[in-house]
């Protein structure tokens, strides 16, 4: 795209980059490699002395980060976040782990133990859950609000029939003999 | 982006400023070509004015602003749920 050559400490960095990015595809590791040469051609004037361009590229961070950050957009929410070899065999694979687990005793248990907070507690850890997908997100935060609606329907319904209409009960025998 | 198009380097400083949001800049590069191959940006070169290098210009798509409107929500929903755990729970 734009060859022109850099200032040497600049060109270097970008080789430790390029050769960093050698695990990415071929034509991912081009872009790369151009928009961060883009970057430094952009932001260094010529002839910018060694700290200026030093301080640049301590901003744009090592040339590991950046691949590491380049494989983790390229496999998107499908893998773990953790590096292979590191994680977990499997982690993903089970729908269940500590944040789960919280989120459901929080949508249930809480409910008694802490009102409010326990439920609330629980959606937060449902929604940060990087093993549920949206669907099932939605279905957990749906089934701890609707009891809330319910009860607030219920209230405001027995506030609107006010105290002139008292609320129809079912009769008891007191009231059958009453109107008898 | 989606006020106006911006060019990489300086969506990327600006994002880059603010504080505690990105450890390094150059790690949004990844993110800006993840948006791209997802169809939520979209990019073009264009040759800059004051005749330096070319620059990369990036644009949200129609997608993409669908993408924000469903995050927005979604986050604002999160935030305050976080709110509030952390406002009842000092009282």
């Amino acid at each position: 795209m734009n060859t022109t050559r850099l200032h040497p400490i600049a060109e270097e960095y970008l080789n430790r980059l390029d050769a960093a990015a050698g695990v990415l595809p071929d034509r991912d590791r081009e872009d790369l490699v151009n928009e961060l040469r883009g970057h430094l051609a952009t932001g260094l004037r010529d002839g910018a002395p060694d700290a200026e361009v030093l301080n640049m590229l301590d901003d744009l961070g090592s040339p590991a980060e950046i691949v590491a950050a380049a494989r983790e957009a390229e496999s998107g929410s499908q893998l773990p976040r953790t590096p292979e070899g590191t994680g977990t065999p499997g982690a993903s694979a089970s729908p269940w782990g500590t944040l789960e687990v919280l989120a459901v005793l929080g949508l249930t248990l809480g409910t008694f133990v802490v009102p409010v907070v326990g439920p609330l507690a629980g959606l937060i850890f449902a929604w940060a859950s990087p093993r549920w997908n949206r669907t099932e997100k939605i279905v957990a935060t749906l089934l701890a609000i609707l009891p809330v609606v319910a009860l607030g329907l219920g209230a405001i319904a027995f506030m609107a029939s006010g105290p002139s209409s008292p609320v129809p009960v079912s009769p008891t025998p007191q009231h059958i003999l009453g109107i008898l | 982006l989606s006020r106006e198009e911006r060019y990489g380097f300086d969506l990327v400083r600006s994002l880059g400023a603010l504080d505690g949001m990105v450890t390094g800049e150059g790690t949004l590069y990844p993110l800006l070509s993840r948006l791209q191959k997802d169809g939520r940006v979209a990019s073009s070169w264009r040759d800059s004015d004051a005749g330096g290098p070319p620059r990369k210009y990036y644009a949200i798509t129609t997608a993409g602003r669908r993408a924000l409107h469903d995050f927005t929500e979604e986050w604002g929903r999160f935030r305050d749920n976080v709110d509030k755990i952390l406002v009842e729970g000092t009282t």
